[in-house]
């Protein structure tokens, strides 16, 4: 993607798609004098035009759906978006809502349906709200400064002992003998 | 054509330094305030950002929204040709000043048409401050600048410049008086009316994206130079060597530049109309020295 | 008492810079903050105690009957980091981390899944529950009691209806 343009200068539009305000609350800390993200380069604006970045706070909720777009398209392009908070990620607690849309990839699937555009790159940074500092972390990651870090855990149970009358009796014994199963170890 | 050259030259190092200046403005600011803040060049880095991005039009533009950032800009570059900076070489011509008011007045009125133009809300409201500030602001910068002509009987900024030698008190008050004129022009912080970042969305340049809006950037970075080498024009006096020049005006653009700041991070925004009225108590204060110009005090 | 304006600069002097050089060097939570939480996968026993105690489902359950396989994802997108999955488990197998370094560019690599092969009932041959939990259950219960676990829900009553009533009889 095209973010080396924004290597040493990003400016960030922060929009407030009915948020809590929690997460808001930590997007402006992040431009406190105890983080100042101005010495990497990172401005707030007040305008989606002058933007680069969409920072996206709250499970988009249908009252704000059509502004949440109008605000998309004036940002030119390239573009990117900072999906911050869980709502915004996953839809948050109101997942399931009647009145949410329910986070940024519901958006992106209303985008896609209706606008036929190429999604921007988004950067998820989870939390309830996120420390500041995950914040300016996942701004780090969408520069490519820093590496993700996190990656899909998949785990699949191999061998079970199969369930006998006289296993599952003496599980004890058994237990002892294999030392292998763990199960409920406190 | 050594001329031309030496003018040209001279544009190009205040197009360079600009920005800088603008970036140690945010750096102190940002130490005032404790913080780190950005590195000297971080200006720089916004301005080849912007001018590498597409500008975005609105659905209901006209063209005045488009080349009035170009127009501003092409101002500005000519007004900083009129003023001699790092040489005392200056495009020099009779009545070069009224030039100059001229240029800095019409560039603050094509802003105000181009961000009208654009059809938006705040843009509009922005505009209208613009215009409401322009009026009063560019009435006395034209005061303050018939004042210097009239304490030295020309109309041209090459004998115009410096003014101080003769330590007339219409002189003194006269060049404090354009220091204010001058900040209240830079849109510093309690004057920062027409594009009020919070209040109205950065007002006149809501609409403006992409390269358009770092022309119009650039431009402001151009004229807060363009006064402040006004001011160090008048009292830079004229016996300094030509070799010594070029350090001497660096070191007064950037001790002015940091005062600016000094102030700029006390004051929070006035109201309109608060600025209003303190630039008409400017007014008979302007005409009174005015008149003492006349009379050679 | 009023302060003089002039103080500010005595302050920033005073002062200095408090800015942390955050993305360049390591920062750590505070103790007690509720960070990722990642399950272990050697003590889950997918009882779904998290997954019906999860407020905004970021846990979810997936049961597949013909493979024989229960799927517990934990979506980290859609977690609020409550910590009431943790309170919850009999294994201590979710801990809430004090990493809070998640963002990732694509949601996928927010899942965390587990997947735990199921046991057989020994009476109809559905799957019921894992063999995991099977095992976890029969260690807290008496031995007599034990081959009941093999069955599944609907059998197990049914047995054990047929026990007592041959008791009473």
């Amino acid at each position: 993607m095209s973010l080396k343009l924004f290597r040493r200068s990003l400016w960030v539009y922060h929009l407030n798609s009915g948020s809590c305000n929690g997460c808001d609350i930590e997007v402006l800390n992040i431009f406190t004098p105890y983080h100042d993200v101005e010495r990497l380069g990172i401005k707030l604006v007040a305008s989606p035009r002058h933007a680069d970045v969409i920072v996206f706070t709250g499970p988009i909720t249908r009252e704000t759906l059509p502004k949440a777009i109008r605000a998309f398209f004036a940002v030119p392009e390239p573009k990117a978006v900072v999906a911050v908070g869980s709502c915004a990620c996953g839809g948050g607690i109101w997942y399931d809502s009647y009145a949410v849309i329910g986070g940024i990839e519901a958006f992106y699937r209303i985008l896609e349906n209706y606008y036929k555009i190429r999604l921007p790159l988004t950067v998820y940074v989870p939390g309830c709200p996120p420390k500041p500092e995950a914040i300016i972390y996942g701004i780090a990651v969408l520069r490519g400064v820093l590496k993700q870090k996190q990656r899909k855990t998949y785990f699949l149970e191999k061998e079970v002992p199969a369930l006998t009358r006289d296993f599952i009796v003496n599980l004890e014994k058994y237990m002892k003998q294999e030392g292998g199963i763990n199960i409920g170890k406190k | 054509m050594e001329y031309i050259a030496i003018v040209l030259a001279n544009i190009v190092a205040i197009l360079i330094i600009a920005p800088i200046i603008d970036g140690i403005e945010r750096k102190i600011k940002a130490k005032l305030q404790c913080r780190k803040g950005p590195p000297i060049l971080q200006t720089w880095y916004d301005l080849v950002k912007l001018f590498r991005r597409p500008s975005i039009v609105t659905e209901e533009y006209s063209l005045a929204y488009v080349i009035s950032p170009y127009i501003i800009f092409a101002n500005m570059t000519l007004a900083l040709a009129l003023v001699p900076s790092f040489t005392r070489i200056s495009l020099s011509f009779f009545g070069d000043i009224i030039v100059l008011v001229y240029l800095i007045a019409s560039s603050s009125i094509f802003l105000a048409i181009g961000s009208i133009s654009s059809g938006n809300v705040f843009a509009t409201i922005g505009a209208n401050r613009e215009i409401s500030l322009a009026t009063l602001s560019k009435l006395l910068m034209a005061l303050v600048l018939a004042t210097f002509a009239t304490l030295k009987r020309a109309l041209t900024l090459g004998s115009i410049f410096p003014i101080i030698p003769p330590y007339t008190l219409s002189a003194i008050i006269s060049i404090i008086l354009f220091a204010i004129i001058a900040y209240i022009d830079c849109y510093k912080l309690p004057f920062d009316i027409p594009e009020a970042e919070p209040e109205i969305i950065d007002g006149i340049l809501v609409e403006y994206s992409g390269k358009s809006l770092g022309v119009l950037k650039y431009s402001t970075y151009l004229k807060r130079i363009l006064l402040f080498t006004i001011i160090v024009d008048l009292i830079l006096p004229r016996n300094i060597p030509t070799l010594l020049l070029p350090i001497s005006y660096f070191t007064f653009l950037l001790a002015l530049s940091i005062t600016y700041v000094c102030v700029e991070t006390y004051f929070g925004r006035l109201r309109i109309d608060q600025a209003l009225k303190f630039m008409k108590t400017m007014v008979p204060i302007l005409l009174v020295v005015w008149f003492i110009a006349y009379l050679h005090y | 008492m009023k302060t003089p304006r002039i103080d500010i600069f005595k302050e920033a002097l005073k002062t200095g810079v408090v800015t942390k050089k955050y993305p360049f060097e390591p920062v750590e939570a505070p103790e007690g903050f509720r960070g990722k939480p990642s399950i272990d996968f050697e003590k889950c026993i997918g009882c779904e105690a998290c997954v019906n105690i999860c407020p905004p489902n970021a846990l979810s359950v997936e049961i597949d009957t013909k493979r024989g396989i229960k799927r517990v994802m934990l979506f980290l997108g859609r977690c609020i980091f409550c910590g009431r999955c943790q309170d919850v488990c009999p294994t201590e197998a979710i801990k809430l981390s004090r990493e809070f370094e998640l963002s990732s560019l694509n949601s996928k690599d927010l899942y965390q899944i587990v997947e735990l092969k199921m046991a057989k009932c020994k009476i109809c041959g559905r799957y019921y529950a894992t063999v995991r939990q099977i095992l976890f259950t029969a260690k807290n219960v008496p031995k007599d009691q034990r081959p009941l676990l093999l069955l599944c829900d609907e059998c197990r009553s049914k047995v054990s209806a047929k026990h007592i009533s041959y008791a009473r009889w």
